[in-house]
């Protein structure tokens, strides 16, 4: 699932890393924009996702990544999170200790990405 | 989660155990047969599943929204299937309408789950058909399953629900023959929806002038709406309403049929597998000369009534 | 990939593309043969009908472009402070913006602001925030750019400037500047929640009216098309994208009962795209078809009105955090594209936006930049100095033709707004993007540093990347929810409910709703209870996220209203 948070409106990494996830023959859900954190972590619950992509370009993923977390704990979920976007080095820091599971810059090569998935789910599509 | 301790919090109503038991099911998990046995054991019958079906673009997910809402504010619990098309290439999916249904995402009587259609053109995937079970015997007191029209070959949507809804909008170009399909085989109610829109009026008129010549009774309901503004939406209601009084006599038979469909194509499905080298080893021999593909198909007919392609499907039995 | 990239390009001297960012095949070599414009119908001397070579005789000669960007900062006491400072090293446009939530129509207190709190500017939720960010500013005579989302921001921060000039006893048709806003880009690129579109086209025409007839300086509508470039489309697209938005806007305008030529001059926004060529011929080609569909379809009378003005933004996509000080030459590049095609006015990004927020010495730059491209360089010495260019004037046709095609395909879809609404033009937005990913992915779209070149960052891109603004953390934002709700119980409430009142019946009648506004604004009605209030008369819910229920003081004052 790939989640955006808040009201940033920047969605072209978000639509970039859709597609290349769907090509790689995953089953991708969006949330759309504008959602709160609180309601991606219950739709990723309902939908029963795999793993949850965090876009955001406002220099706020260790707030949003922080919420989305203890939503998740709350909800006893064991969902792996990793996020991308806008990234300094002191936030890429606290994301890893939070318990993100990766982080992306802007410009990553999207491959990693694709690759870190399979990676974190433990599976390839078959 | 095991599965006893999964049905356990699943009849407790724990959505989360529905929400694996769904995963479980799609997934043809180890633990499907008994979570499938489980439901089909509770399976409620005193809720209403409403269908809605039609071409991409037709404002399906937003009419859907648009029920929610009117469903909630009287106080039903409503769960969702939303069946999305898979790549036919990749068997990846884009799985969008979450995006227009999101503002129910925080509303603990809503349940709204997104599946692919895994290689099924247009329609409702097995892994949704399934769910329909376990929907039911979670006890949703409305189930709303949106799929893609593909204008053909819809019939069965017919046999999972006791209402179904084609929606049309102005600008779709194959909404036509969807129309005529859907007046043939499965509609209730046909619903007009962008009806502000350019060419809504010319719409109307085609559609309605299609329906008058069908008979009274079996003249499905047509009711226009633009839902994203919101319009209509107290008008589709009563329709959905109606349909559910008016399908209480048939209902029975429907799930028989339904039943009847879920026994042959589950079947149907298990022999495509068990014969797949057959059908090979069959065309091998046509492409050498040896055999029409008539002769082929024969062959490979007459096995069925010998019941040797389902050797597999004995263990099945002692399940 | 990129291994034989260098090898192509050090040791064969190859290139690895043959066509413009958009996908147009350029040739070797173009000769007079290429040329099909005709100079007195087509080109023309800059300041003459069709403007392709600027609309000024003398164009930077006589003035400069205008110098913008976005003030980005925590509070409005910070904000102030930068403004002076940019001021004195020499920006004369004021980009006047204010962070997500706020542009959304979201006050700080709406559970979904927290998050985007800061990013684009300030929380300037009421007036204030803009008192306290423009204390000691002049408010007359100064050029204001209003850089927001949607026609809401437009004309509710256009309220507050001339609520704040009221107030000091200030002349408001001294008000002087514009509006990036229109009700395209606001739902095509931003999927904004504010107002629905049949809104935003009501309620600019509300805004064009009155800015017309009380701040005539003020240019109350700027399409934008920067965004939509940004978000995907390429430069024939933006190009029709714009010339069709102006298009659109004008139509409803006429259905008003006006003319074109009442509503003057147009301004858009445009993407400075990394394509040297094909930016300096869009801009040109952009002036040439604008003052044809203002004299052709809409009859234009008066030279002004044929006019395009074009306020330029640097393409903050192309820039890359890996060694993010070749940001340098990219925005230099863009940049000087915007001066040889003729623009009004350049935002230049600055060279760490793909790391973080600007720095004060990142903005620098770009001031000093463009100090150099006009001082040192000479560069504007001479107007349209590429004019005549085979190459360029081959181009321009082509992007033209290109762009007149798609405009006709999209009136065949119905128009704009059909397109916008039936999910037509996010269509070839995704389109567009997709084939720029594929490429990328391909090696045939080569990204110094990204796909190719990737090199090492050392400690000088490293101390650009750690230099970066970073936004404030939780603790700071928390303050700004406080600060709100102290502002909103600090208000004259008998005032505040008599201006909910007025622009509830202004927006229900079908006033306009500009004064109502305003006057709320002075009454210190922030920008989520104008958002909600307009909603209300619209009969949709006050919340546009659907999260908050309507604040009991928005409907203690609806009550006492006559049904």
């Amino acid at each position: 699932m790939v989640a955006k948070a808040g009201c940033d409106i920047h969605e072209r990494g978000a639509l970039t890393m859709m597609t290349a996830f769907r090509d790689a023959g995953m089953e991708v859900l969006y949330t759309g924009r504008y959602q709160s954190e609180a309601a991606i972590a219950r739709t990723a619950v309902a939908e029963d996702v795999d793993v949850i992509g965090v876009s955001d370009l406002t220099g706020s993923l260790p707030i949003i990544c922080r919420k989305i977390l203890e939503e998740l704990r709350r909800m006893e979920a064991d969902i792996p999170v990793f996020c991308g976007g806008l990234l300094t080095r002191a936030d890429r820091e606290a994301l890893l200790e939070m318990g993100v599971k990766a982080c992306f810059g802007t410009g990553s090569p999207v491959g990693a990405c694709v690759e870190k998935v399979y990676e974190l789910v433990g599976q390839r599509p078959s | 989660m095991k599965a006893g301790d999964l049905l356990e919090r699943f009849q407790a109503h724990d959505w989360r155990a529905l929400a694996r038991a769904i995963t479980i099911v799609e997934n043809d998990g180890q633990e499907k047969p008994l979570v499938m046995r489980a439901a089909y054991r509770d399976a409620g019958k005193d809720c209403m599943v409403v269908g809605l079906t039609g071409a991409g673009g037709a404002g399906k997910s937003t009419l859907v929204d648009c029920l929610i809402s009117a469903y909630r504010e009287e106080g039903a619990t409503v769960g969702v299937l939303a069946v999305d098309p898979s790549s036919p290439y990749t068997g990846g999916a884009l799985l969008g309408d979450r995006l227009r249904m999101g503002r129910h995402s925080g509303d603990p009587g809503v349940f709204i789950r997104s599946f692919a259609s895994r290689g099924e053109l247009g329609g409702i995937s097995q892994g949704a058909k399934d769910a329909l079970y376990l929907y039911k015997a979670f006890g949703f007191d409305v189930i709303l399953l949106e799929s893609l029209g593909a204008g053909q070959g819809e019939t069965e949507i017919r046999n999972f629900t006791d209402v179904t809804a084609v929606v049309l909008a102005p600008g779709n170009g194959d909404d036509i023959q969807l129309a005529k399909a859907g007046i043939q085989e499965i509609a209730d109610i046909f619903v007009l929806n962008k009806m502000d829109r350019p060419g809504a009026g010319s719409l109307h008129l085609q559609l309605s002038a299609m329906l008058d010549l069908l008979p009274a009774e079996r003249r499905p309901m047509l009711v226009r709406t633009a839902a994203s503004k919101g319009r209509g939406i107290e008008e589709l209601l009563s329709a959905i309403e109606s349909a559910y009084a008016r399908s209480e006599g048939t209902r029975g038979a429907r799930e028989r049929a339904r039943i009847e469909d879920e026994i042959f194509s589950g079947a149907l499905s298990r022999w495509k597998e068990a014969v797949k080298g057959q059908v090979a080893r069959l065309a091998d021999r046509v492409s050498a000369g040896e055999l029409t593909p008539q002769e082929a198909a024969a062959l490979l007919g007459g096995q069925i009534r010998l019941g040797e392609p389902f050797g597999g499907g004995a263990d099945e039995e002692e399940r | 990939m990129s291994e034989n990239v260098v090898k192509l390009d050090r040791d064969e001297g190859g290139l690895v593309r043959e066509e413009t960012q958009s996908g147009i095949y350029v040739e070797p070599v173009y000769t007079p043969e290429d040329v099909k414009s005709r100079y007195e119908e087509d080109i023309s001397d800059p300041g003459s009908y069709p403007f392709t070579r600027g609309i000024y005789p003398k164009m930077y000669r006589d003035r400069l472009w205008l110098k913008a960007f976005l003030v980005s900062y925590d509070t409005p006491e910070s904000t102030n402070a930068a403004f002076r400072s940019y001021i004195e090293n020499g920006m004369n446009d004021l980009r006047l913006t204010c962070d997500l939530p706020t542009q959304n129509g979201l006050d700080p207190d709406h559970p979904l602001a927290l998050s985007a709190m800061f990013c684009g500017g300030i929380a300037s939720y009421a007036i204030n925030t803009y008192e306290t960010m423009l204390d000691g500013l002049p408010l007359e005579n100064t050029v204001y750019e209003g850089g927001f989302m949607n026609v809401l921001d437009a004309i509710y921060f256009h309220g507050l400037l001339v609520a704040m000039i009221e107030n000091r006893g200030g002349d408001i048709s001294k008000l002087l500047g514009t509006d990036i806003a229109d009700p395209v880009r606001s739902k095509l690129v931003y999927g904004d929640p504010s107002w629905p579109t049949e809104i935003e086209r009501r309620v600019l025409m509300d805004h064009i009216e009155y800015c017309l007839e009380h701040t005539p300086k003020w240019r109350p509508v700027v399409p934008n098309g920067i965004d939509p470039c940004q978000a995907g489309m390429n430069a024939i697209h933006e190009l029709g994208e714009v010339i069709a938005v102006c298009t659109a806007i004008i139509e409803d305008f006429c259905k008003r009962g006006h003319t074109i030529d009442e509503f003057g001059p147009m301004v858009v926004a445009m993407d400075a795209e990394s394509d040297f060529f094909e930016s300096i011929a869009k801009f040109r080609a952009a002036r040439r078809m604008w003052a044809k569909v203002a004299r052709e379809r809409f009859g234009a009378q008066k030279k002004s009105t044929m006019m395009l003005k074009i306020g330029i933004r640097t393409s903050g996509l192309s820039l890359q955090a890996q060694k993010p000080l070749n940001n340098a030459a990219r925005v230099t590049i863009q940049t000087l594209a915007g001066v040889l095609g003729g623009v009004n006015s350049i935002d230049a990004c600055s060279i760490d936006e793909a790391v973080g927020l600007p720095s004060y010495e990142a903005r620098m730059f770009t001031l000093d930049m463009q100090h150099i491209l006009a001082h040192e360089a000479n560069v504007p010495l001479t107007a349209d100095p590429l004019g005549g260019s085979y190459y360029l004037e081959w181009l321009t046709d082509k992007l033209e033709e290109e762009a007149n095609a798609y405009l006709r395909e999209m009136e065949e879809n119905g128009g704009i707004y059909a397109c916008l609404e039936s999910g037509w033009l996010r269509g070839v937005m995704e389109q567009d993007r997709l084939r720029v990913q594929r490429e990328r992915e391909e090696g045939k779209r080569l990204i110094v540093g990204l796909n190719a070149f990737q090199g090492e960052d050392g400690p000088v891109n490293q101390a650009i990347a750690d230099c970066a603004y970073t936004v404030p953390p939780e603790q700071v934002r928390q303050e700004r929810v406080a600060e709100v709700k102290a502002f909103r119980a600090s208000r004259d409430q008998e005032a505040v409910a008599r201006a909910i009142r007025r622009l509830y019946q202004d927006t229900k009648t079908g006033a306009n709703i500009s004064r109502a506004v305003i006057d709320g604004g002075k009454a210190g009605l922030t920008i989520g209870e104008v958002c909600g209030i307009v909603r209300l008369a619209y009969g949709l819910g006050y919340d546009p996220v659907d999260m908050i229920p309507t604040p009991d003081h928005v409907e203690q004052a609806l009550r006492d209203l006559p049904a």
